[in-house]
């Protein structure tokens, strides 16, 4: 699990439940299937989902404060495939095609297995059978969550609100790592296309990475001096460090001016703009932020290397 | 938590909040309201 999920959706995760609401992480088994996760075995599928709620509960999301359902815990009952195929009636074939993205696929393909057609029908069916107030996701999941608003407006269902998170991009910066279109807005399309991505490990710092993995990946990290935006070891410290710490140490040696503390991000931004800290030193403060936040995780698994270790081998095969 | 401390956490950092009036009646008429994200399981 990289740390765009690990620690923007954790700490978004967190939020909620802070904030009083009764929170279901839903692992999307049979989605992942359809999608050919792991080749489409199911048995590696639910080995993953079973670490990342292992990672989830090392990140300082406890059992009891969220409640795991799998979509084989839905699929059983003949009322949720009731919901797919309602959704699917009210939905032209067009719409439901533009959907795709949400799975990372091109708009335009079309050369799928038809099992596709079912994703975005059974993500809008989810979210009707649990009754959920709230669909939280990226803002890559976008169409999905439109689909459901609208179909909950023609079929007589619950209308959720929306809560849609930024897209952590991964450490090479604002460039196209996945081939293909993804929405008909660039600067969206750009930053699903930019997006972290765990096939690219460089370009990706996992939350169970060691500090020194961690501190060459951000040193080998893009980051312009004086541009704070789509920079993604600032983005680093806006979607993650800020709101995990509630602070940012700028650590530096006296003779660049010695460290400083940041509150609110955009005072760093300011900073970081007017050229008065060096990327450099962002970096290096930011590689011990991070290795400060994940040190429970690592500590977790070194104490419970199981999950990790058989989600390596399942890696490594495939 | 107040309705005003509960609604600024959501929304702190988000992209868009769809829709932000829905959202504050919800927690104006729900003390537990339920939320979701679902994950695919990809590694």
């Amino acid at each position: 699990m990289h740390i765009g999920m690990g620690l923007v959706c954790g700490s978004k995760i967190k939020d909620f439940i802070r904030a009083g609401f009764e929170f279901i992480i839903f692992l999307a088994d049979w989605h992942s299937w359809i999608n050919n996760k792991f080749g489409g075995d199911m048995e590696k599928i639910r080995m993953c989902g079973d670490y990342f709620k292992h990672c989830f509960t090392a990140i300082g999301i406890p059992e009891d404060k969220v409640k795991y359902i799998w979509a084989s815990d839905l699929v059983g009952d003949s009322s949720y495939w009731e919901k797919v195929i309602k959704v699917a009636k009210g939905a032209s074939l067009n719409r439901i095609f533009r959907a795709l993205p949400i799975m990372g696929r091109d708009m335009a393909a079309r050369n799928l297995e038809t099992a596709a057609l079912l994703y975005p029908c059974m993500q809008v069916a989810d979210i009707f059978h649990m009754g959920v107030d709230v669909a939280c996701a990226g803002i890559d999941q976008r169409k999905a969550h439109m689909l459901a608003r609208d179909s909950a407006q023609k079929l007589g269902f619950k209308e959720p609100a929306c809560v849609h998170t930024p897209l952590l991009m991964g450490l090479s910066g604002p460039e196209r790592r996945m081939e293909g279109k993804f929405d008909e807005d660039p600067s969206t399309d750009l930053k699903i296309g930019s997006k972290m991505s765990k096939s690219i490990p460089q370009s990706s710092i996992f939350v169970h990475d060691d500090p020194g993995t961690i501190s060459s990946k951000i040193r080998g990290a893009y980051c312009p001096p004086k541009v704070p935006d789509n920079n993604p070891v600032m983005e680093i410290v806006r979607l993650i460090i800020m709101p995990e710490l509630g602070r940012f140490d700028l650590e530096r040696s006296k003779e660049y001016g010695g460290p400083m503390s940041f509150y609110e991000y955009s005072d760093l931004r300011k900073s970081y703009s007017a050229g008065e800290i060096h990327p450099l030193d962002l970096k290096n403060s930011v590689s011990a932020a991070l290795s400060k936040i994940l040190e429970p995780v690592r500590s977790y698994f070194e104490s419970n290397p199981a999950p990790l270790r058989r989600m390596m081998e399942v890696e490594i095969t495939r | 938590m107040d309705l005003e401390e509960r609604l600024s956490l959501i929304r702190r950092n988000v992209e868009e909040v769809v829709t932000e009036e829905e959202l504050r009646a919800l927690l104006e008429t729900n003390e537990r309201p339920k939320a979701y994200w679902g994950f695919e399981c990809s590694g």
